[in-house]
């Protein structure tokens, strides 16, 4: 049977390869890394370095100590960063991949990893991700929300007519630039794993969405168990969720953009209100008949199954 | 009549007190005219009205604004004093300390003479310049370290606790006012010579004056003269901005600081436009402070207000569409009974799905 590239985790016997990411998990991982490094470069840049280390001297690069620009870039790439940061969220979630997610004995597992890579002894039998990558993720996702969160609050205080107490606007700055070295060091430890020969195929996976069957057996025996079990994707969302998580946002937006930008936006909320309360009676609700369209099983027909292992 | 109407509700603001004589004797009579209200306050600089103190070597809101803040002048250590590394310039203002003829870290305020030539006739005006304490200043914006407080009386200040001395905020300043002095500040305890240039000084609309309810120490100065309409009024600044736009009129004039860098806290009124004595300024080989009609380089803050709300909901949206298309290739959850391995691998999963659907 022929498939196509985006259905992840899928063993490709005879061709000889695994599929490890879909697309749209390479094309999150890409829109949070490049908007990564512009906001780490354009973050920078909001300190007075590139003049006073003479960088904006370099031939090209004599926009770098310009503040405002600087400034732009950096909110331009903020909007990317935060729209690839929620999509990876929201998309996950539905989806049902939990691979990345820490597990108890992960810190262990990490420290006997490097224990045995520095000695050249075999590695522990891993899942799709190792046990330190586990971790890694969860310290870049921690920084990142702080920062995306942090970074909004700083936003609002900019918009005209908002005031936010001083107090706040000051911890709030030491926690975006304290959240900024974290996500710093974290992209250090993440480019400096790639030093290690062997994790060399995770690299190239991250630009074909591949790794060879022969490493997949050697290095992930226990995602490929998982595979051949059929469970390496599950927990999906139903329709319902999707229609809360839907009128939530549009509840969210309408009051903040009814607040800060015209009162004319409250028209989204009290809109989600009306059909909301309606669909409680009538069981009519155009969205939910949409995403089941889609392909989202309506709550009554779906059988929830958060882990079946457990 | 607007001008009347508009005139006396503003006295009528000010209460019973304030109502003996003109603008500039209201503020007079009623010190603690903001009372110690949250409200905005501004400062309305008649330029018809300042001689800079002609009588005296200095004028009187330059020394009572130093008498006011003296204490809070950088006192650094010679040894601490060093270039910006790899620069070979530093900024010490300590040989210019006497300096009361432009903004340095040991003078906040000064008189601005200029000659400007309109309609005609020859004008000689006196600029007190400062901070303009800007609705939106783009300074405390764009404070890398948090340290500017706007507060909620539109008093803009420098915290000397958070600042590193980067001379970001003069940067961004329209008129550059933020004032360097090296050897003094936090960055000496972080490393002194690879980051941080001392600390940033400019006048803060004497904050603590305010919240005892008091008028700026230069206001009360310059009204304290004897015999001499003041230049300078304080109060409510949307009272000041439109007394501000009264005298305007009245002398066929101009004003400066409604709407500059988005608007500010300091009116000046002037029978001469600003491009003019701008253009003057221009001319001089070493002056610092000009009068620039530059917008806000961060406003319209609205449509990166939309952009960065819209990125949110966007993501939501794209990733429920995406997520019903790994629905229709995943099936809804796990293969069950388990394929033989030897079977193509995830070939069973549609195969799955119909059964479940089908139970």
């Amino acid at each position: 049977m022929k498939r196509e590239i985006h259905e992840t985790d899928m063993i490709h016997q005879d061709e000889g390869y695994v599929v490890r990411h879909s697309v749209l998990v390479m094309m999150q991982h890409w829109l949070v890394a490049l908007s990564g490094l512009v906001l780490l470069f354009s973050g920078f840049g909001q300190l007075p370095v590139y003049k006073r280390y003479m960088l904006n001297q370099v031939p090209g690069l004599a926009w770098a100590s310009d503040f405002i620009l600087q400034f732009k870039i950096h909110m331009a790439a903020a909007a990317v960063f935060t729209f690839a940061g929620i999509f990876h969220l929201v998309y996950h979630y539905i989806e049902g991949g939990r691979s990345i997610m820490p597990m108890k004995g992960d810190v262990r597992e990490s420290v006997q990893i490097i224990k045995s890579m520095m000695k050249g002894e075999k590695e522990p039998p891993h899942g799709k991700f190792l046990a330190e990558q586990r971790l890694a993720y969860a310290l870049i996702g921690f920084s990142i929300i702080v920062l995306i969160l942090s970074g909004y609050l700083k936003f609002a205080d900019n918009l005209p007519g908002v005031t936010i107490p001083y107090a706040v606007v000051f911890w709030n700055t030491m926690v975006h630039n304290l959240a900024t070295v974290v996500f710093f060091l974290a992209f250090l430890v993440h480019i400096g794993a790639f030093v290690l020969k062997s994790n060399w195929p995770l690299f190239s996976s991250m630009f074909t969405g591949k790794v060879k069957l022969a490493y997949a057996e050697e290095r992930h025996p226990l995602w490929m168990n998982e595979m051949r079990r059929g469970e390496a994707t599950k927990n999906r969302m139903m329709a319902e969720c999707v229609v809360r998580v839907f009128a939530g946002t549009m509840v969210g937006t309408g009051v903040i953009l009814g607040a800060y930008i015209s009162p004319g936006w409250y028209i989204l909320p009290a809109l989600v209100a009306v059909n909301l309360i309606q669909s409680a009676f009538t069981r009519w609700c155009p969205l939910e008949n949409l995403v089941v369209k889609l392909g989202y099983p309506r709550g009554k027909d779906f059988v929830w199954k958060y882990n079946d292992r457990n | 009549m607007p001008k009347n109407i508009s005139r006396r509700s503003f006295l009528r603001k000010l209460g019973a007190a304030a109502a003996v004589g003109g603008a500039a004797g209201i503020a007079r009579a009623n010190p603690s005219l903001a009372a110690v209200s949250e409200e905005k306050v501004g400062i309305l600089i008649d330029l018809t009205k300042c001689d800079g103190c002609a009588d005296v070597p200095v004028p009187r809101c330059v020394t009572a604004c130093q008498t006011e803040n003296e204490s809070r002048y950088p006192q650094p250590r010679d040894e601490d004093v060093q270039d910006y590394w790899p620069q070979t310039k530093h900024e010490d203002w300590r040989p210019k300390r006497g300096l009361k003829t432009t903004l340095t870290p040991y003078n906040w305020t000064y008189v601005q003479k200029v000659e400007v030539n309109h309609g005609g006739k020859t004008h000689i005006l006196n600029i007190q310049r400062r901070c303009m304490h800007c609705d939106t200043p783009t300074c405390a914006a764009v404070c890398p370290f948090g340290a500017i407080e706007n507060d909620s009386r539109g008093a803009v200040s420098i915290h000397e606790v958070g600042c590193m001395g980067g001379a970001k905020c003069r940067e961004v300043c329209p008129w550059h006012i933020p004032q360097r002095q090296a050897g003094v500040g936090i960055y000496l305890k972080l490393l002194p010579k690879l980051a941080g240039g001392g600390v940033m000084y400019k006048c803060d609309h004497c904050a603590h004056r305010l919240a005892r309810g008091q008028q700026p120490a230069c206001v009360a100065a310059c009204q304290s003269r004897p015999g001499r309409e003041a230049p300078l009024a304080f109060g409510p600044r949307k009272d000041m901005l439109s007394l501000a736009r009264l005298r305007a009129k009245e002398l066929n004039g101009y004003v400066y600081g409604d709407d500059e860098n988005g608007g500010t806290g300091t009116f000046y009124v002037s029978p001469v436009p600003y491009e003019k004595i701008d253009a003057v300024l221009r001319e001089r080989e070493k002056e610092r402070f000009f009068f620039p009609r530059d917008p806000n380089p961060l406003r319209n803050p609205n449509l990166w207000a939309e952009a960065t709300l819209i990125a949110p909901v966007a993501a939501v949206a794209g990733a429920v569409l995406a997520g019903a298309r790994a629905f229709k290739i995943g099936g809804e959850g796990n293969a069950e009974p388990p394929p033989p391995p030897e079977m193509e691998n995830g070939g069973t999963r549609e195969d799955t799905e119909e059964q479940e659907v089908g139970r």
